[in-house]
């Protein structure tokens, strides 16, 4: 969360994803109302409609991907991304 | 972001803002009318004026000096307009993304107090951070 404020919140360049891998929006929501998440999600049910499939390459979670807008991947893992969102602030 | 059926209708308010009453003056300073500036002819160079509900038309080089410059200023100010109001809504410019044309009220909610509620991306990003995660 710290992350997202400081690297992208006022990132106009940069919009934050989170794709749930939560198993029904119950659970993400659950979560997401703990946390407070200020950003914007693609639920499970979601992910392939929204095109995000094909970016999710490894198992492990979390994941991160950094992508452009023609679905270029410049980026993979938190540090390379976030590095990234800092790179092309605008 | 504008709605693109509310473009026309900001187009015309923008345009409308130009009709304003001014003094104009002749080149020779000795003659002052009042009038609104209504649009200029670049090819002919002709102002158009209108005085008491009719069109008058003045080649630029009858009008000042401090009148030809206004002139010019105003048709570069309603041309930046105009470009503005046709440029295409951040909207339209999301469909044109491979990765943002996805990314709508179909496919995205935000929490909005207790429970997510469809939401779309408010910005043109040219970059997407995607994170991958669960509670679990």
């Amino acid at each position: 969360m710290a992350k997202f404020n400081k690297e992208i919140a006022s990132n106009e360049n940069v919009e934050f994803i989170h794709v749930s891998l939560d198993r029904n929006e119950e659970s993400a929501l659950k979560w997401a109302k703990k946390e407070n998440f200020p950003w914007l999600h693609v639920m499970k049910e979601n992910i392939a409609k929204a095109g995000l499939v094909k970016f999710k390459t490894e198992n492990f979670v979390p994941f991160y991907c950094f992508v452009d807008k023609d679905g270029k991947v410049l980026a993979k893992g938190s540090h390379a991304s976030f590095e990234k969102a800092k790179e092309v602030a605008e | 972001m504008i709605p693109i059926k509310y473009k026309a209708a900001l187009a015309v308010v923008l345009l409308s803002l130009s009709a304003q009453a001014r003094t104009w003056t002749s080149a020779d300073g000795l003659k002052t009318f009042e009038g609104e500036y209504k649009s200029f002819n670049q090819e002919t160079k002709e102002v158009t004026v209108l005085r008491k509900y009719k069109k008058l038309k003045f080649s630029m080089d009858m009008l000042s000096q401090a009148d030809r410059d206004w002139v010019n200023v105003k048709v570069e100010e309603i041309a930046e307009k105009k470009a503005a109001a046709n440029s295409p809504s951040a909207e339209e410019q999301l469909a044109a993304q491979a990765v943002g044309s996805k990314l709508n009220d179909k496919t995205l909610v935000r929490l909005d107090g207790k429970r997510f509620k469809k939401a779309q991306i408010e910005k043109v990003p040219e970059y997407y951070l995607l994170y991958y995660s669960a509670s679990w």
